[in-house]
């Protein structure tokens, strides 16, 4: 072992930059929303001074590489049966202060995805319970007063055909461990950064909310 | 009588004495294996006089030695019982001599023929956060049944139990003065010590991991935690209710990585008794370094692996330090073939102290060190902020635990109690009184296990006396 020692300018700031984390796990379809990473990222530069990662990193929930990560991104249509390492790692991830957000790209709560991916963070980390609109999830930069956005799957019919009126979590010595969502941002997000001079308003802004979230409590 | 039956005789007292000697020999050490052995009374001088307490120190002194010298005493530390009858409450020293011996093992009782009450209890808040209320009370039961203890503020009774051990105790998040004890008839009434406002932790550091888990650390140690982060030109996000800074709403600032900080409202806190923990890059904030305890020079790589390992620390990026001349150097991070590096320092400024540590993302220990790494991330940080404080504030959780501590002079007898055990009922085996299965001593008697050497010289004697008499006679 060797240690390296550098010289940095006097006072510049030494902060390592956010990277977005996609988690990859052995089941299902990990990669379902691929544009997500960068819309999310986009956001976070364009409307935050936080320092942020171009590109994001897609991380196998089975290595240790996830503690480098204290927020995870995991989404899918199909069913989710974490492997016993995946469980594992993730199980300590949660337990050090790690942030996991779940999104069911299917929108639908009879859907494999939901069902299977509830019984494993069940087992994982505890039961799902609503999370209340009030939480300062939703305050905590963008001021969503109803809760989490509505996404245009819910308004059209897609899925279950419902509108999630909240979203579910676990939450941990006052803090979320793992937020989990029916609301299918994963198809919500999942287009090219540049469209969005296209929308009236960014549908991305909650997951600034998300990241900024993540960031500081 | 002839001379032959003399010899006979004599030849019959050594039979007699050879068998007597082989049963209490016997008798002696089955003795020894079946019973407890025996109880060495201690008349400790009355504690009233002058000079008692060194007086009882040395009787004690020398009730311990005649343990050991007597035979088995050596091997059998739990062998003979000290037994004290006590007509005054001895003095401190005296009380942590007994409780040290009887936490080593050895037997003590006591009977009770002070004037003390049989209701002692102390009060202390406790100097964590919260300020928690801790009472103890202990109950002379001398051989009554056990009856409940009941505890109670002005607004009513808060409990009721019966009191099993020694001493039990009760922590309290608040109560109305006067607290009450009763027992029977028996009662305690107190006042509440004074209550301190349990003062706040002030945070700045910027958005990122390292401020979000040293203020989770923080908080699941016990602290609350204020802190404004800016995650935009125009916004920020609040953590607690943050507000000016004085030293009557906080114990202390940690800075982390925060370049908006205001130097001289934090000098002027550390001028007035607030402490300040610079942790890692707020060591390299211009304006700070005139309260630094270090000067940082080159960053200093991290050890790869080593945050998995048992020096953990050493797996984090940190800064080469110059410690201030009037800095104290508190932790030092072991280097293999190199000088020790300052992990933590402090330099008192004014009527405050400033910490600074060198380590650049400590989050990484938590989240990428081993299982232990949770824990240990929280009590370092823990430690820092401690290290800054006064000493109203630093006193960790697990320092405060009743269960180690003794209520001390404010309530010897409580105290006597929970360092001796509980006082034995005076009827039944009172110093004069008789055990089942004890050896009771009389003046001049012959200790059991002497008598079987006693009897093996009569049998010699008597042996030896024939054998004269014959020899003397002409036969063999």
């Amino acid at each position: 072992m060797s240690r390296h020692v550098f010289s940095v300018p006097a006072a510049a700031p030494h902060t390592a930059p956010f990277v977005f984390a996609t988690a990859q796990y052995e089941s299902g379809d990990w990669d379902s929303a691929p544009l997500v990473p960068a819309n999310i990222i986009d956001s976070v530069a364009r409307y935050t001074s936080l320092p942020v990662r171009p590109q994001g990193v897609i991380v196998p929930l089975s290595s240790e590489a996830v503690f480098q990560y204290p927020l995870l991104y995991l989404t899918g249509h199909l069913p989710v049966r974490f492997t016993t390492r995946e469980a594992d790692v993730l199980r300590r991830y949660l337990d050090r202060g790690g942030l996991l957000f779940v999104d069911d790209h299917n929108h639908d709560v009879d859907g494999a995805f939901n069902k299977t991916a509830r019984e494993e963070i069940r087992r994982v980390a505890g039961p799902l319970l609503p999370l209340p609109n009030t939480h300062e999830l939703y305050r905590c930069f963008f001021v969503f007063e109803n809760g989490p956005p509505t996404t245009s799957h819910e308004m059209n019919g897609w899925g279950d055909n419902l509108v999630h009126e909240q979203l579910d979590a676990v939450v941990k010595d006052g803090r979320i461990r793992v937020l989990f969502s029916n609301k299918d941002y994963s198809s919500e997000w999942s287009f090219h950064p540049d469209n969005k001079r296209f929308l009236s308003v960014d549908n991305t802004r909650f997951g600034v909310n998300l990241v900024v979230y993540a960031l500081t409590r | 009588m002839t001379r032959r039956t003399v010899e006979l005789g004599c030849r019959a007292l050594a039979l007699v004495s050879l068998l007597a000697a082989l049963v209490t020999s016997w008798r002696a050490g089955d003795g020894q294996r079946r019973a407890p052995a025996r109880r060495l009374v201690v008349r400790l001088p009355d504690a009233r006089r002058p000079a008692a307490e060194s007086a009882a120190l040395t009787v004690l002194r020398g009730a311990l030695v005649a343990r050991v010298t007597a035979p088995g005493g050596a091997s059998t530390i739990g062998g003979d019982t000290l037994v004290m009858p006590l007509s005054a409450l001895p003095a401190a020293g005296v009380r942590a001599a007994l409780g040290s011996m009887r936490a080593s093992g050895v037997p003590i009782r006591w009977y009770d023929s002070t004037a003390a009450r049989g209701l002692a209890a102390s009060i202390a808040r406790l100097a964590v956060p919260g300020a928690p209320l801790d009472v103890r009370v202990s109950v002379a039961r001398g051989g009554i049944a056990p009856t409940a203890v009941r505890l109670g503020d002005a607004g009513g009774r808060l409990d009721s139990l019966v009191v099993a051990g020694a001493v039990t105790s009760w922590r309290l998040a608040s109560a109305t003065a006067p607290l009450r004890v009763e027992q029977g008839r028996g009662s305690i009434a107190f006042t509440l010590p004074d209550s301190t406002p349990a003062r706040r932790i002030l945070v700045l550091a910027q958005p990122g991991w390292e401020g979000k888990f040293v203020v989770a650390a923080l908080e699941e140690a016990g602290w609350l935690v204020d802190g404004t982060m800016r995650v935009s030109p125009t916004g920020a996000v609040t953590i607690g209710a943050p507000q000016r800074l004085d030293t009557l709403r906080y114990a202390a600032v940690v800075v982390t990585d925060s370049m908006a900080v205001d130097a001289a409202a934090l000098t002027r806190f550390v001028a007035r008794g607030g402490g300040v923990v610079l942790g890692g890059d707020a060591m390299r904030v211009p304006a700070l370094q005139a309260l630094s305890p270090a000067r940082p020079s080159v960053l200093r790589g991290a050890i790869a692996g080593a945050l998995l390992t048992a020096a953990p620390r050493r797996g984090l990026e940190a800064w080469e330090v110059a410690p201030a001349a009037d800095a104290v150097v508190l932790e030092v991070d072991r280097g293999d073939h190199t000088h020790d590096e300052p992990a933590l320092l402090a330099r008192r400024l004014g009527a405050g102290r400033v910490v600074a540590m060198p380590y650049h993302e400590t989050w990484r220990w938590r989240m990428q060190g081993t299982d232990d790494g949770l824990a240990a991330h929280r009590a370092w940080w823990h430690h820092a902020v401690s290290s800054a404080v006064g000493s109203a504030d630093a006193a960790p959780p697990d320092r405060a635990a009743p269960a180690d501590a003794y209520p001390g002079d404010g309530a010897p007898y409580a105290d006597l109690v929970a360092r001796a055990g509980a006082p034995q009922p005076w009827e039944a085996t009172a110093p004069g009184g008789r055990d089942a299965g004890d050896e009771r001593l009389r003046t001049g008697d012959i200790p059991l296990w002497r008598r079987p050497w006693v009897l093996l010289l009569v049998t010699l004697a008597a042996l030896l006396a024939e054998w004269s008499s014959r020899r003397l006679r002409g036969a063999r």
